[in-house]
């Protein structure tokens, strides 16, 4: 919705999967550990929008959901995204990221119109999937064979070599080599019935796999009223499959709005919204390419199948015990088939919103308005597993039940005077108070009894935790706004916070925020000519604060109540001192960020510019330091370092034709952020933001960008020439080096409108540049032999390959050959993570859509008041340019899931092609 | 109107901040510090302690090819990122929890829990330094210290034995109540005095090289004292079970290779060549216990073993195995450094044994591991058994002349090595099938292992020099060390023995690591760390050559 339409918003999906979280970043990374996820503000009241993952990217949290998507587009009316601190320092210490503030139709505060509207949409989800070559199979060496890697022979090679035409897989079913004996004849009926069997190449086994998903959006609006009372009812349901099988997602949202004005000197508003949000999807995590890394995933292994092996054909399951079968002979991957059938995730959601706000005229000058927000909701998550399976072979069951709820209280004093002819003042001040609660049970059993019987009793093992959290907030804030003739404007405000997450010492932080601007235009009335429309160049200063998670400041045990067996069965207990040091002496950190821009419209409003530079700095950093160990301690929290992110946010508007049939328009937007991290406190080298312990992952390391991807390298010598060993391979490193910036130079989008009559065409194209991208994908794909680009056209695999490097025992150039799997999977893309390294420059056709509103004379003889018709199309078309084409990788994918990470795709699923269309009538 | 405004706004205010509780800093899920429990803490500190032993096995047996090495190169076999897990489960595992049980402890007057806590700390410094050489200790595990500075290696050695003689004065000592919950020896004090003093054993003979005459001196003494652990119940090992989750009590090894698709450690092919013929013409009678082939002969096919058709290299000497562990057996894991990909041999390759991990007995089943397969994980961490103390003893009688008969030790570590293993085997559920199969077989254990002792003692008696005396007893003691890489490692170090060990696949892999590279979090997070130019650097006891071994 937002996404590429506002300079300086970054949006990105965890993947194409239906109901998958979504980050949202504006103005880049200002916080190591904590949120960079901006405030919801909707209808004047804060909106959780929290993603709750039930564990890290290597243990599933991929496929949970942001809670943002509880929100009915539908039913929005507008969307302000306030950026700089200066804007959002009366939204407290939660707006520092950016406030996106939402109204409703519900919420709005506008006259309502006696209006009946129904609202119909029909779209396609398909998947954008890596071209494969078909000629080379499975095996290794060129030699045939059921492995995860397919850098076999050609079929036709493999019937005439000789070291080869003898080989048992040309002629025998995989099935019938099954190591375990007993699985080995549950599939004896099936591969006698395929005897003799003859190899072949399945050309679309993965892209059968995939579906084309179909979304079907209902909506219904319906508002009216009186002079004094009117009203909004609306009513939304989604039902949306996903591009692979069982993954989808299925809402119902009901909205309620009232405005009522009481008396002369009293109104109120108020909306109400329920939301139920069914979520379902077969497991997702992050994988290497060679299974999922800890925790079972849908996807892992299905993008590089071998091109001999029959996935969509071949039975996925034993008869009897109905355990995965497979088609390597130890059986040791889990049959994506068997996964999408037997391994279940879904998460529920059912929310209320409620909004009210009253507002009092005390005098001509003064009005006061109090609003108070209430934001609940349940979200039950669950992973249903049944046994049989790779990993988690006795069976799993998860529940997570999680409660979270705001109230939200404001009282704001609101003063307007014309002080002169001239001078008008605006001031406001206020109260806020915010609590958060949020309660959770998180059960887990293993050892299932019954298969597809889903309770905690049907399993052996059952563990159970659960917690609760509360968090308060308060603050007073005041606004005062000056305007000089129209053309001098003045802004001060400040807030002022008290948090109950530190000691009492620390809890109260005081930020202000300054802006000013100039309208020469408007001042110098010769300035504006038939070029130059309009003038306005503003800066400010402004200030935020970031408040740390609770239960920072004080050390507790860890207690396990089965922390061993005695031989007796007996359970043991155990008391730690947790790794976490608490830090009595925690407080806010603070961001301030400077803001200058210019805004202008040219040529009688057909070109305009709107240009902003921005610096912003976060000191005492609240930063989850990692601890020497011999401290005693793993990690504390604490106030240290600094970033700072500088940027550039440009829109460009132009409109070459404006003639009353015929109007183009244009926007360009371009976004260039640069974070950098400028001091640890003088302790750490490094902080790792997200990934996998000591090696690769995101860091803040000082004087570096923020987020720098670090990894295992190839060992270079001095003159940066790889060093290669007794066997012609590349040589590691022992540990991670910097391997690239996953921050993008820039951004930009161009977005083209036209409308002749009735018709409209809008499309947007959109160009990233740069940033490093880390692909389990590529990885596994090369690495394994599958696209065109090791295909047959393109790569000779009969041919030897010599690195260009020198010997790392003598310093010699290398002259040994290897072989083209030993390219593949053992020097570039298994062995380090070097080779998994891209430049994600990518070019996009993010948006296609064309309208139609039949001309008012033909609705006029109609019941309806107005039809409306578009087709649009998201996602179409992309390229990576510096990615193998065959691999059309979208290189827009949180493969970390939602966080602070950047620049990791780790096979949690492909991107996705929605095209469709919708019907509007209005009544 | 004004003053209106900021009345109303501070009552505003006040009403506001002090209405409501903002006092929400007491995590409300968790037990605060001064609820500790001491057997609870003592809890942490004991089952700690398997995991840390297991930690640094690990790279001891890989480098000593008791396990297979799964790098090229020496340098990355040792890399920084690799040590963390061994860093933090010895300070903020159990030092840290050492440190919170002994004040409790010692205040309490529960002299068992304290002495016990001491042992176990005394173990992990020594592994520390073992390990890494000069590491934090003074400043160490202090919450106001970030930056913890090292102590040279001889000193937190030296604070290694202090801690085992507090301990034994503890155990001595008449303490309020036992610690029956202990988890390696019900609170027997005997036994913990028993393995403290074993301890200090390990402690002089490492510091033999170094200190010939101090280690010769304490070393008698510890004989004369006769409290050295001697019987089987006074084994240190830490034992596990077989319950599969909540809590997983398998065995570590047995965890990651007993699954329904296998996979796991390869074996090292020389380790296993040495128990299969070792030069004498017969199994080592052991080779049953140690090692479970999921096939009983070798493959030919490339596809599951790419080696098999290759030539031995041209580094490798004549008495050095390549590629499998026998010509046909099925003995197939795989040769040092190695760090190719893993072909479809997850159900065939080697697997462990029923000793120490808990695994299958190996009976010609030629069949694949599956979970909770033979003794379901009921396995042990030989952490200081008798055998190992005997062998120590050994040596220290060849090299330093203490009192003993070298010979004599030897034979009864072997003896002592043979029981052990045999009578573990027969405590577990496979113990019927060993009997039958022996009963088919006509196998005769007793008569076995005197075949064995008497080759060994013989191979003794011929070895022409002090030197290859050692080799004999040392080549004995890395069989009898199988699933202890920390003792395996310092052997290694200590004597170069045993001699010959299987060169790497690799011509130039680098020099021996003679220590291992400081965790990467350490370098990364301490501002006094100073991570080491290489991995040949020596710790403070070994003051063998450089290159004297590979």
């Amino acid at each position: 919705m937002l996404q590429g339409k506002i300079p300086g918003v970054s949006v990105t999906s965890t993947s194409g999967v239906s109901g998958t979280g979504t980050n949202i970043v504006i103005r880049g990374y200002s916080s190591i550990n904590g949120s960079n996820q901006p405030l919801f503000v909707v209808d004047g009241v804060p909106f959780n929008s929290n993603t709750n993952q039930r564990g890290g990217f290597t243990q599933g949290g991929q496929s949970s959901s942001s809670r943002f998507l509880d929100l009915d587009p539908n039913s929005i009316e507008s969307v302000t995204v306030l950026k700089g601190l200066a804007a959002t320092v009366t939204y407290g210490d939660q707006g520092r990221n950016g406030v996106i503030l939402v109204t409703t139709k519900s919420g709005s505060k506008k006259a309502r119109k006696a209006e009946f509207q129904v609202t119909q949409s029909v779209f396609t989800n398909t998947a954008h999937l890596p071209r494969y070559q078909n000629d080379y199979v499975g095996g290794y060496q060129q030699n045939l064979g059921y492995f995860f890697s397919n850098w076999g022979p050609t079929i036709e090679e493999a019937l005439i070599y000789r070291s080869q035409n003898t080989n048992a897989a040309l002629t025998n079913h995989p099935y019938a080599f099954l190591s375990n004996a007993a699985l080995r004849a549950g599939q004896a009926d099936y591969v006698k019935s395929v005897s003799p069997y003859k190899i072949a190449v399945f050309p679309n086994n993965v892209n059968d796999f995939f579906r084309q998903g179909n979304i079907f959006n209902t909506s219904v609006n319906a508002s009216g009223g009186g002079d004094n009372v009117s009203y909004n009812i609306s009513a939304g349901y989604l039902d949306e499959q996903g591009y692979i099988p069982n993954n989808g997602l299925k809402k119902l949202n009901l909205g309620l709005g009232l405005n009522a004005k009481l008396s002369n000197k009293l109104s109120v508003t108020t909306s109400f919204s329920y939301s139920n949000t069914d979520q379902y999807s077969p497991p997702l995590s992050g994988g290497g390419g060679n299974n999922a890394y800890d925790f079972p995933s849908v996807l892992a292994n299905v993008m590089y199948t071998p091109r001999q092996v029959d996935l969509m054909g071949w039975p996925y399951e034993d008869p009897t015990t109905k355990n995965s079968v497979y088609f390597r002979s130890g059986n040791d991957i889990p049959n994506p088939r068997w996964i999408l059938e037997n391994y279940k995730t879904t998460g529920v959601v059912n929310r209320i919103f409620s909004a009210t706000s009253f507002n009092y005229q005390l005098s001509k000058d003064l009005t006061l308005l109090y609003k108070v927000g209430l934001d609940t909701y349940s979200e039950s998550q669950e992973f249903k597993f049944n046994k049989g399976g790779v990993s988690f072979v006795n069976g799993y069951y998860n529940t997570w039940d999680i409660q979270n709820t705001i109230w939200d209280n404001t009282v704001i004093l609101g003063y307007s005077k014309v002080l002169s002819k001239k001078l008008n003042l605006n001031a406001r001040l206020g109260g806020n108070m915010r609590n958060d609660s949020y309660r959770n049970v998180f059960v887990s059993s293993q050892n299932q009894l019954a298969r597809d019987l889903f309770r905690h009793n049907n399993f052996i093992d059952n563990v159970a935790s659960d917690g609760i959290q509360e968090e308060t907030r308060m603050g007073i804030f005041g606004e005062v706004t000056v305007d000089y003739s129209n053309y001098l404007f003045l802004n001060l405000a400040g807030r002022n916070d008290w948090t109950s997450t530190v000691e009492k010492e620390n809890r109260r932080i005081l930020y202000p925020s300054a802006s000013l601007s100039f309208v020469p235009t408007s001042a110098f009335p010769g300035l504006s000519s038939d070029f130059l429309n309009f003038l306005k160049i503003r800066a400010g200063v402004g200030t935020s604060a970031g408040f740390p998670r609770p239960y920072q400041t004080r050390n507790i045990l860890d207690q396990s109540a089965r922390a061993w067996l005695l031989p007796s069965g007996a359970a043991v207990q155990s008391h730690a001192v947790n790794n976490s040091l608490g830090n009595p002496n925690l407080r806010p950190e603070l961001h301030t960020e400077y803001e200058f821009g210019i805004e202008t419209k040219l040529l009688k409003g057909l070109l305009g510019l709107d240009l902003t530079v921005y610096r912003r700095d976060t000191r005492d950093l609240i930063t989850s330091a990692p601890l020497d160990f011999a401290t005693g301690y793993s990690a504390t929290t604490i106030n240290i370092g600094k970033i700072r992110n500088e940027g550039v946010e440009i829109a460009l508007t132009g409109t070459p034709i404006s003639r009353p049939n015929f109007q183009w328009n244009v926007t360009l937007n371009y976004t260039r952020n640069a974070p950098i991290v400028l001091d640890l406190g003088g302790t750490l080298k490094e902080v790792q933001v997200s990934g996998f312990g000591g090696a690769l992952g995101n860091y803040a390391i000082v004087g570096k960008p923020f987020n720098m991807i670090k990894g295992i390298g190839y060992r270079r010598n001095a003159e940066g020439t790889v060093l290669v060993d007794g066997g012609g391979y590349l040589v590691s490193t022992p540990g991670a080096i910097e391997l690239g910036d996953p921050n993008p130079a820039f951004q930009t989008s161009l977005i083209n409108g036209f409308t002749f009559k009735g018709f409209t065409f809008d499309f947007m194209l959109s160009y990233r540049h740069g940033g490093a991208l880390y692909s389990s994908t590529a990885g596994a794909l090369m690495g394994r032999g599958l696209t065109l680009d090791t295909g047959k056209e393109l790569y000779d695999r009969a041919q030897t390959f010599i690195f260009p490097g020198v010997l790392q025992s003598d310093g010699t150039p290398n002259n040994k050959q290897i072989t083209a799997s030993d390219v593949g999977f053992n020097n570039l893309y298994f062995f380090g993570d070097e080779g998994r390294m891209y430049d994600g420059t990518t070019i996009r056709l993010q948006e296609v859509s064309i309208g139609y509103a039949i001309p008012k004379k033909l609705v006029e003889k109609t019941p309806f008041k107005a039809i409306s018709l578009s087709i649009s199309g998201n996602n179409l078309w992309y390229k990576a340019l510096y990615l193998p084409p065959g691999l059309n990788l979208d290189t827009d994918n949180l493969g970390l899931g939602v966080g602070n990470g950047l620049g990791f795709e780790l096979l949690t699923g492909p991107s996705a092609r929605r095209v469709g269309g919708t019907l509007k009538l209005t009544f | 109107m004004i003053h209106k405004i900021k009345m109303l706004f501070l009552m505003l205010a006040v009403t506001v901040v002090s209405s409501c509780e903002l006092d929400l800093l007491d995590n409300p899920n968790a037990v605060t510090v001064n609820n500790a429990d001491i057997n609870y803490l003592l809890n942490s500190v004991t089952t700690g302690y398997a995991g840390n032993f297991n930690a640094f096995s690990d790279p001891g047996m890989r480098l000593t090819r008791m396990l297979n090495q799964g790098s090229v190169i020496y340098d990355n076999a040792v890399s920084p990122g690799s040590s963390d897990g061994r860093w933090s489960s010895s300070y903020a595992g159990i030092l840290a929890d050492v440190s919170a049980t002994i004040p409790i402890a010692e205040k309490g007057e529960l002299f068992v829990h304290a002495g016990i806590s001491r042992v176990i700390r005394a173990m992990v410094l020594m592994n520390l330094v073992d390990y890494f050489g000069d590491v934090p200790y003074k400043e160490a595990v202090d919450p106001a210290n970030f930056n913890p500075a090292v102590d040279k290696g001889a000193d937190v050695y030296a604070a290694a034995l202090a801690d085992l003689n507090k301990a034994i004065e503890k155990f001595n000592a008449k303490s309020k109540s036992g610690a029956t919950g202990d988890l390696y020896y019900g609170g027997n004090t005997d036994s913990w005095i028993r393995a403290a003093n074993s301890l200090k054993l390990k402690y002089y003979l490492n510091r033999r090289l170094i200190d010939a005459a101090g280690s010769t001196s304490a070393i008698n003494a510890l004989i004369s004292e006769n409290k050295l652990i001697s019987t089987n119940a006074q084994n240190l090992a830490f034992k596990y079970g077989t319950n599969l989750v909540n809590p997983d009590t398998r065995h570590p090894r047995y965890a990651g290779q007993y699954l329904p698709t296998g996979g796991g450690d390869y074996q090292s092919n020389s380790y296993m060549a040495q128990l299969y013929d070792g030069g004498r013409g017969f199994q080592d009678p052991r080779i049953r216990y140690y090692f479970y082939r999921q096939t009983t002969s070798n493959t030919k096919d490339v596809n599951e073993l790419r080696c098999i058709t290759l030539v031995k290299p041209n580094h490798y000497g004549a008495k050095d195995v390549f590629c499998v562990a026998t010509p046909s057996a099925g003995y197939w894991g795989r040769d040092h450094l190695n760090n190719e990909g893993i072909p479809p041999d997850n159900l065939k390759r080697t697997a462990w044994g029923i000793y120490p991990a808990g695994g299958l007995y190996d009976n010609d089943a030629n069949r694949g591991v599956s979970l909770g397969a033979g003794a379901g994980g009921a396995g042990i961490h030989p952490i200081m058994m008798r055998s190992f103390v005997d062998f120590m003893l050994a040596e220290s009688a060849l090299t330093l002349k203490t009192t003993g008969d070298a010979r004599v030790l030897l034979k009864s570590a072997l003896e002592k090595s043979f029981a052990d293993v045999r009578s573990l085997a027969l405590g577990t559920s496979e113990a019927s099938k060993i009997t039958s199969f022996e009963a088919e077989k006509g196998i005769k254990w007793a008569e076995d292992v005197t075949k064995y002792v008497d080759y060994v003692l013989a191979q003794y008696d011929i070895a022409p020099t002090t030197d290859a005396k050692l080799d004999v007893i040392a080549t004995e003691y890395w069989v009898a060390l199988r699933g202890n890489g920390i003792e395996s490692y310092n052997l290694y170090r200590r004597t170069g023995k045993p001699s010959g060990q299987q060169p790497a696949l690799d011509p130039n892999p680098g020099p021996f690591a003679r220590s291992l590279y400081y965790p990467l979090s350490y370098v990364t997070r301490n501002n006094t760390a100073k991570q080491k130019a290489t991995a040949t650097v020596q710790v403070f006891w070994d003051n063998n050559p450089a290159n004297f071994i590979k």
